[in-house]
């Protein structure tokens, strides 16, 4: 029948130009991508029934990575997803993702034990006080808030429950803590000016104000000094890039369903000379220099790059160990243990105060107390946001040697 | 490998096909060992080692079946050779089946102390072994020939449309293609509708039934409410037909790619007014093989002695059971079947209210005791044990300890009510129903027009389920495989 010829001759063109299209598109390279992925998967000494099923497992990873034009496919699906009103979508890295009542998208964190958080916390906290360095937490807000229900009415979202019951641990065992939660959330900014849209981050804005709720108690309560004006965003350049940012939630549904946030870039208005150490494993490098020159990662923000480049990590990060040291600076020192929101908090904060060095537990091996003395910090302050609260970011290594390099 | 992978779609099928009709179109011998290869190839892909067990069946059952042929007049050897090939193909699927099952409850029935093994279970075993078990009886009955060349019968035992999911293609319906197929555009055509057909089935509605049972059957029992206990049983009814249905289309419409002819497998099974016809409509090939390679041998319902009918049927749906999975799950479904088979036998169920002028009311009520039952069976199924089975049975008849109705339902009902309307609907035969309506009356001005542009707007639409699907992939949807145990 004349239909069935006419969807077979459709069908042929599209598998086909499928397959042409993932050996041919200029930024696939399947073959390539298929022996890496078989390397980093089958070790030397691997047995040869393994290695064909690490071989079989490479091929089909690569199928999905490299799937011509997948980024359209991706569309495609968040427009299916969108035509049929769903707010609940399924998700490989997650398992679902939602969009909330206020059109944002996020994922749900479940309960958890953050008693085991709190334990680390008070076995830092002895061996800080031991060398008489303060200890400061500072709770980040997690982008779905525990007051309203914005999430679909059958899901339960434990972010803000898991950081009541962290904050009541600290406070039994006599840490000090600074909760962001209610100041950020005093009414005057709505969700949406709080937090992307398309990404589980925090905005700029949301940074900057985060980061001088801590320099106020810095100054308060720890002796620092930091001028009052820096604290001012009439300090900074502000610049609005409009329709700019997909972020990680946006790019999972594509823009026709998630859309696009416009993207705030703020740097310093004022002179600024800075020299970054960066340590992580095997690579060390060190750069001296203007705020813009060391401090951010230029490519992030080009125009010329498509939506889905991660403006938000304009503010450099993800790395080990960075240590900022303020050339124009005379004193304060801070050693930051952060989260991905961390990334603008010390941008904002190195250009203020002498010393800031900014870790990473995912990334840093090495002894914090150790790491702490050696560098004898004002304040060591750990900045996490609700989303958290796993081993991971809480395993200070304390049972490491003492050798810091 | 799966049908709903990207690597099938977008490598395996294409270079094949491509193959198939370039390179060793000129000769079918070359054709087949292509296809044979291609589908061990397909097969190991899940489980490379398993790949073993199919190549040892293949050449025994090719051996059985010479030797059946070389003792065709020599009554004794022949029956010996049967049994020796039913112990052989039956101890393959005991071992790697049953064998775990068997231990499990001598240990907990007997209080024997047998150390536990973990055997896993090649996929797609029942399938592969009651082909291998047709091929040598259908020799034996003189239904097919012997095949020389064990290339061959590799290629009917392990074809990788029907390989791990069927249907349970018997030789006398395919010992004359192996050789003798034709291949035309025609065909090579309605294989890729069909094929496309069942895609759209298993990614669309398949995956998307199974998130939501998944839900309702992982809920604790004594959570479980009233209102999503049927939420769930309902989806995963939906899930269960259009994943298997999805499947033996999909095999279907690619053994026609390739020039075979398939049996079908269903046939609009929910719309049965009777378990009895149920069966006839659901999973035909297993039932159809059932009773021609057990029950009839055992006599069928020849006999005048009830009893031994009922016997016969007990023996059967015992099997189909087991068949479906080493646990009691499987076994306890089977025999939900057995009991209402033969209840319907012995009472002329199926003729009640047949009859001139027979009422609506009966029809609907018989139709929903088939439905329900059906549901309950999935029930059975579906459920990890039969202790949860019985408690989500409880919360479906509002004997639960869960509440009557709960946010649950609700949410994912509006969050999926688009597939659950179209799954209803895709359940019914309204597509032929369509069909008839559209291609008879021609003479109908409006409806001429239609008929001429309906095969452009069949043909856009079932691309761009298609490319719907492929974006489904893509993301990587929940894509689960439900015949593991089978």
């Amino acid at each position: 029948m004349l239909k069935d010829k006419l969807t077979a001759l459709l069908f042929v063109i599209v598998t086909i130009g499928l397959l042409v299209g993932m050996f041919t598109y200029e930024d696939n390279s399947p073959i390539r991508d298929f022996l890496t992925e078989y390397r980093n998967t089958v070790t030397e000494g691997t047995p040869a029934i393994d290695r064909i099923t690490g071989a079989i497992d490479a091929a089909d990873t690569i199928m999905i990575r490299d799937t011509y034009r997948r980024s359209d496919f991706n569309e495609l699906f968040g427009l299916v997803q969108k035509s049929l009103g769903k707010k609940i979508l399924q998700d490989s890295g997650y398992g679902e993702i939602y969009k909330t009542t206020d059109n944002q998208i996020i994922f749900s964190v479940s309960e958890k034990n953050v008693m085991s958080a709190v334990k680390s916390m008070v076995e830092l906290k002895k061996e800080l006080d031991k060398a008489g360095i303060p200890l400061l937490y500072v709770q980040a807000p997690f982008k779905v808030s525990g007051d309203e229900q914005t999430l679909p009415v059958n899901i339960t979202d434990y972010a803000d429950r898991n950081a009541d019951r962290f904050l009541e641990g600290l406070k039994d065992n006599d840490i000090k803590y600074l909760d962001l939660r209610p100041l950020l959330r005093d009414g005057r900014k709505t969700q949406k000016e709080l937090f992307f849209d398309t990404d589980h981050h925090w905005r700029i804005e949301t940074a900057f104000d985060a980061t001088w709720h801590i320099g106020r108690l810095l100054n308060k309560e720890y002796g620092f000094k930091i001028d009052e004006k820096l604290m001012n965003l009439q300090s900074y350049h502000v610049r609005i890039y409009e329709n700019f940012f997909q972020g990680s939630m946006g790019r999972r549904v594509g823009v026709l369903y998630g859309g696009v946030d416009d993207f705030t870039y703020i740097s310093p208005d004022f002179p600024t000379n800075l020299t970054v150490e960066q340590h992580d494993k095997g690579y060390d490098a060190v750069t001296s220099g203007a705020f813009e020159d060391v401090m951010i990662v230029k490519s992030n923000i080009d125009e010329n790059k498509p939506i889905d480049t991660n403006r938000y990590a304009v503010y450099r990060g993800d790395n080990a160990e960075l240590v900022f040291k303020n050339n124009l600076m005379a004193a304060n020192s801070v050693i930051l243990i952060k989260d991905s929101f961390g990334l603008p908090v010390y941008s904002f904060l190195a250009p203020a105060i002498k010393i800031t060095s900014a870790l990473d537990m995912r990334y840093f091996d090495k002894n914090v107390v150790e790491y702490a003395k050696g560098n004898n910090p004002d304040v060591v302050i750990i900045m996490y946001n609700a989303d958290s609260f796993n081993d991971e970011m809480f395993d200070f290594k304390l049972d490491q040697g003492g050798e810091n390099e | 490998m799966l049908f709903s992978s990207l690597i099938f779609i977008l490598c395996f099928l294409p270079v094949v096909t491509i193959l198939y009709y370039t390179i060793f179109r000129f000769s079918r011998k070359l054709q087949n060992v292509l296809l044979l290869f291609s589908s061990l190839g397909f097969y190991a892909w899940g489980e490379p080692w398993f790949v073993l067990i199919m190549i040892t069946s293949i050449i025994f059952n090719w051996f059985f079946g010479l030797m059946i042929s070389k003792f065709k007049t020599r009554k004794v050897a022949e029956r010996t050779i049967i049994i020796l090939m039913l112990l052989f193909n039956l101890s393959i699927i005991f071992v790697f089946k049953y064998l775990m099952f068997t231990i499990d409850n001598l240990n907990r029935f007997f209080k024997m102390d047998i150390t536990t093994l973990h055997i896993i279970l090649p996929i797609g075993i029942s399938f592969f072994t009651f082909q291998a078990i047709s091929y040598v009886i259908d020799i034996y009955r003189g239904k097919g020939t012997a095949q020389k060349n064990p290339l061959n019968v590799g290629l009917y035992i392990s074809f990788f449309p029907q390989l791990i999911a069927g249907p349970i293609v018997r030789y006398e319906t395919v010992a004359d293609q192996i050789m003798n197929r034709k291949e035309t555009i025609s065909g090579f055509s309605e294989g890729v509708t069909r094929f496309l057909v069942g895609f759209s089935k298993k990614i669309l509605l398949a995956n998307n039934f199974a998130l939501l049972a998944d839900k309702a059957f992982s809920v604790q029992s004594d959570q479980l409410s009233f209102s999503f206990a049927w939420f769930g049983a309902i989806c995963y009814t939906l899930q269960i037909y259009f994943d298997f249905s999805g499947y033996s289309d999909m095999a279907i419409g690619l053994g026609r790619m390739f020039g075979f002819k398939f049996p079908e497998n269903f046939n609009y099974p929910y719309i049965s007014k009777s378990t009895t016809e149920f069966w006839r409509r659901w999973h035909i090939s297993l039932g159809s093989w059932f009773r021609d390679y057990v029950y009839f041998p055992l006599g069928g319902s020849r006999f005048n002695n009830k009893a031994r009918v009922v016997f016969n049927l007990l023996v059967v749906w015992s099997l189909t059971g087991l068949w479906h999975g080493a646990n009691w799950t499987f076994v306890l479904w089977g025999l939900l079947y057995f009991v209402s088979i033969s209840i319907e036998k012995l009472t002329g169920f199926e003729k009640l209210g047949e009859t001139k002028g027979h009422s609506f009311n009966l029809s609907f009520l018989k139709h929903t005791y088939t439905l329900c039952l059906v549901m309950f069976g999935w029930v059975l199924f579906r459920a990890e044990n039969i202790s949860y089975a019985f408690d989500y049975m409880k919360a479906m008849l509002s004997f639960g300890s869960g509440p009557f109705i709960d946010i649950n339902t609700f949410v994912y009902f509006n969050e999926n009510w688009v597939f659950i309307i179209c799954g209803i609907l895709s359940s019914m035969p309204l597509g032929k129903a369509f069909n008839r309506w559209l291609y008879n009356d021609k003479e109908n001005r409006g409806k001429k027009i239609f008929v001429y542009i309906w095969p452009f707007i069949y043909s856009l639409g079932l691309i761009s389920l298609f490319l719907i699907c492929m974006s489904y992939l893509v993301k990587g949807a929940y894509n689960p495989f439900i015949y593991f145990n089978f």
